[in-house]
């Protein structure tokens, strides 16, 4: 297989004073082409903003400090705003949790699909013409007449389903998901988890969910990154972090929830203390404060290093694991 | 034991005559010391049910009682005392404490309100709530800024309790956090209510918490209870196919992985201010039938079950062998 998306070393810092803040601690990771991988992390994980980064989206004081994004045999932290905006849509499109953040409240929901193609030279007529193919293919009802309302008359899930068309009307390689159904009630996130799934076999495009929940993606990826503090601490097949995690953090997360096939419904599995600040300056493993497995060795920040059929930034390897 | 029976509540519509019925006649018990779990999604009437339990809102038709006192009919000094021993919590607490008073103040203010506390006895009964949510007095001095979301969420309790509430009504109330800092607060509920001997209403759309946490279960759609019953019947053997889709949802720790994604309920929650004829859930039912399209079933005791309604015809005519109702013909 080969890699379509390649990030190395990728820093992200927010600039605060004369000084920078590294908040996105020097990700590698490499997403072959038609894959499925979930980004997994809790808030201020750096998750978002190593997506952000990746589509050249941060905006002032974040910004890119290091490392680079590659997708297919381009580096994007190396092109302008211009040769970016080519690319976004084209190769590359992000859907997120709220719809509002990227659709236009001002302008009808057809006329944004057709935008998104004209942007990228599709002449005005034919995009006119797929916009009412793409809103039927994505479950808006009657898109001849649904294409002509704003996006304050639609309901939450019909919004995403808007953005959904207007992500891939492009056919993009690449679509990352921050989200997208978090803030929608459980029927319709289980709609638009299925379409967004249907749509990605059918484009064959690479996809990437970003999460801070394992369980709603679980049944849709190959493959599983978890995020702690700006780091990637742990990057398996879906099936081993689930039957096998290699670091106590993936562990402790999956603890956290409950198991909706035990009777007795125990206590659920708490992470003592908190998660580093940003302002934080953290030396060895970040999760070293709140790990059950922590030793002498996690004052030195251990390297993403391979582990059973991934990787794991971790110094104990599961069989030393104390209970 | 709080018993709200029969429940109707109506809002105008904008420049009509027409009403939205935000409740369609909602029963039910929460008895001392009980968990009941309310699952239901946007427009299900739980917001409004939450409202109507602490009067903040009255109810157009129906009664809510605590102990056979009739808290609809109570007025002024009466259902201020009664008020108390309902509270509420929300999901963001943020957006309901003030900014510029720090949580020790919040907190006093509540006492001072009720006269439960004064001086020293007040900073020691804040000092005490504090402890009780975890988070130890210190935390009186902080302002609400500075805290987590999960720490916000505990004061959020700790003012809920300041009152000495006998039920917790609690509203999304983990629904905001990050996995981990659910589980503490879910666990910390789970104590104060062995504690404190207190009763929560506890409504969300997350099953899984539900489950967790719930002695009963009631799901809510369109307005109505369709299910109820002890939580494991409800839960782990639904009956109405609305439960059942919402519990298939329900992520597993150790999911089948290769089983696919299914949306198996179509379509969106029907406008409550012209809801459909017949049974409110017909049209997004994979199950429906042609009398669901024109009676509207009602929540019915399942033969053999402890106590576990469901307002289904298919569903009761799967467990009674009775055929579905006659037409009206």
């Amino acid at each position: 297989m080969t890699a379509l998306l390649e990030l190395a070393d990728l820093r992200v810092s927010a600039r605060s004073g004369r000084a920078d803040r590294e908040i996105v601690h020097g990700v590698d990771l490499t997403v072959e082409a038609g894959q499925t991988v979930a980004v997994v992390g809790e808030s201020g994980s750096g998750k978002s903003l190593t997506m952000l980064a990746v589509m050249g989206l941060l905006t002032d004081p974040l910004r890119v400090t290091g490392g680079t994004v590659r997708l297919g045999d381009r580096d994007l932290t190396a092109l302008s705003e211009r040769e970016l905006r080519t690319i976004r849509g084209n190769d590359a499109a992000m859907i997120y949790q709220d719809p509002m953040t990227s659709l236009n409240p001002l302008m009808r929901v057809g006329d944004q699909v057709v935008e998104a193609m004209t942007a990228h030279g599709v002449p005005k007529a034919e995009a006119g013409r797929r916009m009412l193919d793409l809103l039927a293919r994505v479950g808006i009802p009657d898109p001849k007449r649904t294409a002509r309302a704003y996006p304050h008359e639609f309901s939450g899930g019909m919004r995403q389903r808007v953005m959904i068309a207007c992500a891939l009307a492009m056919r993009p390689r690449l679509l990352i998901a921050d989200e997208p159904t978090t803030a929608l009630d459980v029927t319709i996130q289980q709609q638009i988890l299925a379409l967004i799934d249907e749509l990605r076999r059918e484009l064959g495009m690479t996809t990437i969910w970003v999460t801070h929940d394992l369980g709603v993606v679980a049944r849709l990826v190959d493959r599983v990154v978890v995020m702690y503090a700006g780091h990637v601490v742990e990057d398996a097949p879906v099936r081993q972090v689930f039957s096998a995690p290699q670091h106590p953090y993936t562990k402790a997360l999956l603890a956290a929830l409950p198991d909706p096939t035990d009777d007795d419904r125990p206590p659920l599995a708490q992470i003592p203390g908190r998660p580093p600040a940003a302002t934080d300056s953290v030396e060895g493993c970040p999760f070293r404060p709140r790990c059950a497995q922590a030793v002498d060795a996690c004052a030195t920040r251990p390297a993403l290093q391979p582990r059973a059929q991934g990787r794991a930034a971790c110094w104990v390897p599961p069989h030393e694991w104390r209970n | 034991m709080l018993t709200a029976t029969d429940l109707v509540k109506q809002y105008p519509v904008r420049g009509g005559d027409e009403v939205v019925h935000a409740l369609a006649g909602v029963s039910l018990t929460v008895g001392d010391g009980e968990t009941l779990g309310i699952v239901g999604e946007s427009g299900c009437g739980k917001s409004t049910l939450a409202k109507l339990l602490v009067r903040l809102e009255d109810p157009t038709s129906g009664t809510v009682e605590l102990d056979g006192v009739d808290l609809t009919a109570l007025r002024g000094p009466a259902l201020r005392r009664q008020r108390r021993h309902i509270q509420m919590l929300f999901q963001d607490p943020y957006s309901s404490l003030n900014p510029r008073l720090r949580v020790g103040q919040a907190l006093g203010e509540v006492l001072a309100v009720h006269r439960l506390a004064d001086g020293r006895q007040r900073e020691r009964r804040v000092g005490e709530l504090l402890e009780m949510v975890g988070l130890g007095a210190a935390f009186a001095a902080r302002y609400p800024h500075e805290l987590s979301g999960g720490q916000r969420q505990r004061v959020g309790i700790a003012r809920a309790l300041a009152v000495e509430p006998r039920v917790l009504l609690l509203d999304e109330p983990v629904s905001a956090l990050d996995v981990s800092v659910r589980a503490e607060i879910m666990n910390l509920l789970v104590d104060l209510r062995r504690d404190l001997g207190l009763s929560y209403v506890f409504i969300s759309h997350d099953v899984a918490m539900v489950r967790h946490i719930s002695d009963r279960v009631a799901v809510m759609y369109l307005g109505r209870v369709v299910e109820i019953g002890d939580w494991k019947s409800v839960l782990d053997n639904p009956r109405h196919p609305y439960t059942a889709a919402l519990c298939a949802a329900v992520p597993a720790p150790n999911p089948e992985l290769s089983q696919p994604i299914e949306a198996t309920v179509a379509g969106e929650v029907p406008d409550p201010a012209a809801p459909p004829a017949g049974c409110p859930f017909h049209p997004r039912c994979p199950l429906a039938q042609d009398a669901c399209r024109r009676l509207d079933p009602a929540l019915l005791p399942l033969p053999l079950g402890s106590g576990h309604q469901v307002a289904c015809h298919v569903a009761t005519e799967q467990v009674t062998g009775r055929s579905l109702a006659p037409s009206g013909s």
